[in-house]
């Protein structure tokens, strides 16, 4: 059996904010292997992002990791020093962000940001590290590399910028890619060019990539293993294949359900009702019954755990059985 | 079906001004050349990428922006000069009409052969240029800017729009009663405060929020809850069409299909017309009877929803729905990656505008513009090679 | 409306320095009522320090003159008295180059064009010229006295109001909120009236009330250069004036005269750090991203 080189367990990040405490994440497993993507996804407020600021331990000074653990290496990343941190951040495990504009620097050109971050993590003199600049935008795909690197971000487009971030990020052949929201802010044609890059890379470079977003198709596309996250809890966990051929979750199922796509002929979509809970006012019990069509008294008294229902397919749901009668229901209505 | 809206040759161009005396030093071409109707009860998605020009032809069409050229016709009137300072309306309805049927007269030898080259608009207001003001330019145009305040508010009425972003759409210092009663109470739909109330709720409650909630403010909603109020404030007014710019981009997933049920619900209940804004193929893969497809200020495809996505045939249209991420793992496709970025409409390339980036051009693309052409029943595509 | 304005009182209580600056100015406020209580007027203008003794060099606090005597007058009127005098100068001159700066800033930004181009360009001279150097050369030219300041600090007063609330009309101007009611008929003078001023007009007011304070430096620092009020007339600034030539004290001794500019000069920064405080809260109260 391969040995993951990442594996969060039961993660709890809360937030103390002067209105309450904010239980952002509560209660995230999963594990990372070499060379795979996983896929975190989930719609807004439902901790995707806060879960890879906590592996990363960049939270700000509200946010405090509660319970758990992330095992890198063998170490506990919750327990070690600041330090030792410092040392696996942008070297073993490295970030890009939704909007690079926010994650660059405007005062630098691209090339001073790299080298920098080259120069930080590996023992090489700045011509070195410029030569490796060249070569790792060119390895992105930014044309006329040597030229480029002597730009401000912003002169750059927006499917360039995040090309250059990824750049920065691999320039220390990180084991690990955390990659929030990566093409969420770009154009559908670019946003190909971008997963096909990473895709591209991933196999060069041999890294896992931890991929969230809030997009089914994107996750269908290009995870290995998918995290379904709500209201800061993963309420399902298992191959990408599965997920999609075999939701157990009615969270999962409905969202599924609720989108417009363009491989079927949908007369209607389906219609999760409600609202997505506001992280000051989770509900009671399990925290999608609000919501749910197959809620019972049970689900607004006790909260489900995350069980292994088959061989490594994990749901959060005390009904998951009455998914399978709805989808052979569905079944039933196609024919 | 008769077209709602008609647009001809549209063109809206945006100056880019620098130096002291802000001499005009650019152009971004927002808009160029664009023609398209909007039948009566049916929903044209209009989808592109950023840049492409869509937002600026729902903004246009609302008057927002005054049009740099073309003709927008509403309901058999044209609208185009109703929002014009008068001495501009005076000059396009000279133009456009007076010396136009002056000019055609003299072409045609007689009044009777050039009614019968004219239809639609154009033929009403020619019997009304030679029959009602007796070919009186002057007669024409006091006929033509009467009642100009009745007629801007009756298009207020029929267009309204329905923004993207629940956040900034709603005035975050009014009431919920106030925004949505603003539209009704302008066009005296209502008088005194008891209807106002009741109006607002009925609405409220059409789109699937209750009307005890008419006091309170934007941000006491959820971004889904915000979206329905735009949604009926548009409502409020009964329009004929509504526009509905990215309505549903901002939202979450779950929230989004709440959004576009309710939409499609309303169309059916208040027999509206949409004109829906997207870069998102998927949603307007199954909101639309039919699509429209732009790149960079032109429409590169237009056509039934169904012969569009059973068969695209425009490269660009192709190339935009083999990027879409299909949300089921089983299907593994081809894709067609482009290279580079959208180029700047300050300097749009020459010829075909998708030539740059795209993996069929060949010399002719860069000096020739293709025109729009029916290649199919109702399939309308620009490129060279279909 | 109810809920709201709980809602932003909530959010002041909670916030110590708001509390104190809130603080601060009510305490100013009652001085300001009650002086005449405080300090009965001895002449028919209770603006003018009455003369304690006929003896130039300072006199250290007693009974009778407890913050002590400058110049032959007492202190503690003149400092009572001139809380009145900054909130004359600080308010009228603030209320005016505000409302200058409303009707010039909301013209060229709501029509634009031409008009606009001329009005921030005649701004833009305004501001170009220092602050203090204009001051003095107006107050000079017009004569002495607080009436004489006044108008110097409103003529170079009003340009940072108009360009402010230029910027958020043009800001606000293209919100979808604002084009939402354009799209709905709405008249442009009420979308000025309904959504653009009072989503403007906000920063306007936090910046005048921040503005109160650094005037009455300004106000006083004429004064200390001899330039404001007339001799004798309780404001601070003059009193400061007065305290010039003690401020090296006596030989060996310092802070002989400590008195002198320590009781007008802390009366001064507390009323500036009142103002600074008051603005910062209301900052907070109005900034719409901070509500819940």
């Amino acid at each position: 059996m391969k040995q993951p080189i990442l594996t969060v367990k039961n993660l709890r990040t809360y937030f103390y904010t002067e209105d309450g405490i904010v239980k952002a994440v509560d209660g995230v497993d999963f594990e990372v292997f070499q060379g795979e993507t996983l896929g975190i996804v989930g719609e807004s407020g439902c901790g995707k992002s806060v879960t890879s600021l906590s592996i990363l331990r960049i939270l700000d000074e509200k946010g405090k990791i509660v319970e758990g653990s992330i095992i890198f290496d063998g170490n506990d990343l919750t327990k070690i020093s600041e330090e030792s941190m410092r040392k696996i951040r942008g070297k073993d495990i490295a970030m890009i962000f939704q909007e690079p504009m926010v994650a660059l620097n405007p005062v630098f050109t691209i090339g001073e940001q790299i080298v920098e971050a080259i120069v930080l993590h590996q023992k090489v003199d700045e011509t070195t590290a410029k030569k490796m600049a060249v070569d790792l935008l060119r390895k992105v795909g930014i044309p006329e590399p040597e030229k480029r690197i002597n730009e401000y971000p912003h002169e750059l487009s927006g499917g360039m910028r995040q090309r250059a971030m990824i750049a920065m990020a691999l320039s220390c052949k990180p084991k690990i890619l955390i990659a929030d929201e990566p093409t969420t802010a770009l154009d559908v044609t670019i946003q190909a060019q971008i997963m096909e890059l990473m895709k591209q890379l991933q196999k060069e470079y041999g890294m896992a990539i931890i991929l969230i977003t809030h997009d089914m198709g994107v996750i269908a596309e290009n995870a290995d293993r998918v995290v379904v996250m709500y209201a800061g809890k993963a309420v399902e966990y298992t191959d990408v294949k599965t997920l999609f051929n075999d939701p157990k979750h009615p969270y999962t199922w409905g969202l599924l359900h609720a989108i417009p796509r363009l491989d079927v002929e949908q007369t209607r979509l389906y219609n999760i009702p409600g609202i997505v809970p506001n992280p000051l006012k989770f509900p009671s019990g399990c925290k999608f019954h609000p919501r749910c069509e197959f809620a019972q008294e049970k689900c607004s008294l006790e909260e489900p755990e995350l069980i292994e229902v088959v061989n490594g397919h994990f749901v959060r749901c005390f009904f998951w059985e009455k998914v399978e009668q709805a989808k052979k229901k569905e079944a039933g209505d196609e024919q | 079906m008769k077209p709602l809206v008609k647009i001809e040759h549209l063109v809206k161009y945006f100056p880019i001004r620098a130096g002291i005396f802000k001499r005009i030093v650019a152009w971004v071409k927002a808009v160029d050349d664009v023609s398209f109707d909007i039948f009566e009860g049916e929903t044209v998605g209009l989808v592109g990428e950023s840049g492409c020009g869509k937002t600026t032809i729902g903004m246009t069409l609302l008057r927002l922006y005054e049009p740099t050229s073309g003709r927008i016709i509403v309901a058999d009137e044209d609208t185009t000069y109703y929002f014009l300072p008068s001495s501009k309306a005076r000059s396009y309805l000279k133009k456009n009409y007076v010396e136009r049927f002056q000019k055609l007269l003299k072409e045609k030898g007689s009044l009777d052969s050039l009614m019968n080259s004219l239809d639609g608009v154009d033929r009403r207001y020619a019997q009304i240029f030679f029959a009602d003001a007796k070919g009186s330019t002057t007669r024409f145009l006091s006929l033509m800017l009467s009642n100009m305040d009745e007629k801007r508010k009756k298009f207020r009425r029929d267009l309204q729009i329905v923004f993207q972003d629940p956040y900034s759409s709603l005035n975050p210092r009014l009431r919920v009663k106030t925004i949505v009663g603003e539209g009704p109470l302008t066009h005296k739909l209502v008088k005194g405060e008891k209807e106002v109330i009741e109006k607002v709720k009925t609405v409220l409650e059409d789109v699937g929020i209750s009307g005890e909630y008419i006091y309170r403010f934007p941000h006491e909603f959820s971004g889904g809850q915000r979206q329905r109020i735009g949604v009926a404030r548009a409502l409020a007014l009964s329009p004929k069409l509504i526009i509905a710019d990215e309505a549903v981009a901002a939202l979450d997933v779950s929230i989004r299909s709440q959004v576009i049920n309710l939409m499609k619900d309303l169309q059916k209940e208040h027999k509206l017309t949409y004109l829906f804004i997207s870069h998102d193929l998927s949603v307007i893969k199954y909101v639309s009877d039919r699509v429209i497809v732009m790149y960079l200020g032109k429409i590169v495809e237009s056509a039934p929803k169904k012969d569009l996505f059973d068969r695209p045939l425009h490269p660009y249209t192709r190339a935009l729905m083999s990027a879409i991420p299909i949300p089921n793992p089983n299907i593994k496709k081809e894709r067609i990656i482009l290279k580079g970025d959208v180029p700047s409409p300050i300097n749009p390339p020459s010829g075909c505008r998708f030539h740059t980036r795209c993996y069929m051009s060949q010399e002719i693309c860069a000096n020739a513009e293709p025109q729009l052409r029916e290649v199919e029943p109702k399939h309308f595509v620009a490129c060279h090679f279909v | 409306m109810r809920t709201e304005t709980k809602r932003m009182i909530k959010r002041l209580m909670r916030n110590p320095s708001a509390v104190l600056g809130f603080s601060l100015l009510i305490f100013f406020t009652i001085i300001a009522i009650i002086a005449p209580i405080i300090c009965p007027p001895q002449s028919y203008d209770p603006y003018m320090i009455p003369i304690a003794t006929w003896d130039k060099t300072p006199q250290p606090p007693t009974a009778e003159h407890p913050f002590g005597v400058i110049d032959g007058r007492d202190i503690f009127y003149g400092v009572i008295w001139g809380t009145r005098t900054a909130f004359k100068v600080g308010l009228i001159v603030t209320l005016t180059s505000t409302v200058i700066g409303l009707l010039i800033g909301s013209v060229a930004g709501y029509f634009g064009g031409w008009l606009d181009e001329i009005l921030m360009r005649i701004t833009d001279i305004f501001l170009s010229i220092p602050y203090i150097l204009a001051a003095i050369v107006v107050t000079a030219f017009l004569g002495m006295g607080l009436n004489k300041v006044m108008i110097s600090l409103i003529t170079f007063g009003w340009m940072a109001t108009a360009r402010l609330i230029r910027g958020n009309i043009l800001q606000v101007r293209e919100e979808q909120y604002v084009l939402a009611a354009r799209a709905l008929g709405v008249s442009d003078y009420l979308v000025i009236l309904k959504h653009v001023l009072p989503n403007t007009i906000f920063p306007v007011i936090i910046q005048a009330t921040m503005r109160i304070g650094s005037l009455v430096i300004t106000a006083a620092a004429l004064s200390f250069l001899g330039l404001g009020a007339p001799v004798g007339y309780a404001d601070w600034g003059s009193l400061l004036n007065f305290a010039r030539n003690w401020l090296l004290g006596a030989s060996g001794e310092a802070f002989k005269y400590w008195y002198a500019i320590v009781y007008p000069g802390t009366a001064m920064v507390l009323f500036v750090l009142a103002w600074n405080l008051v603005g910062d809260a209301l900052r907070d109260v109005f900034d719409p991203r901070l509500r819940g």
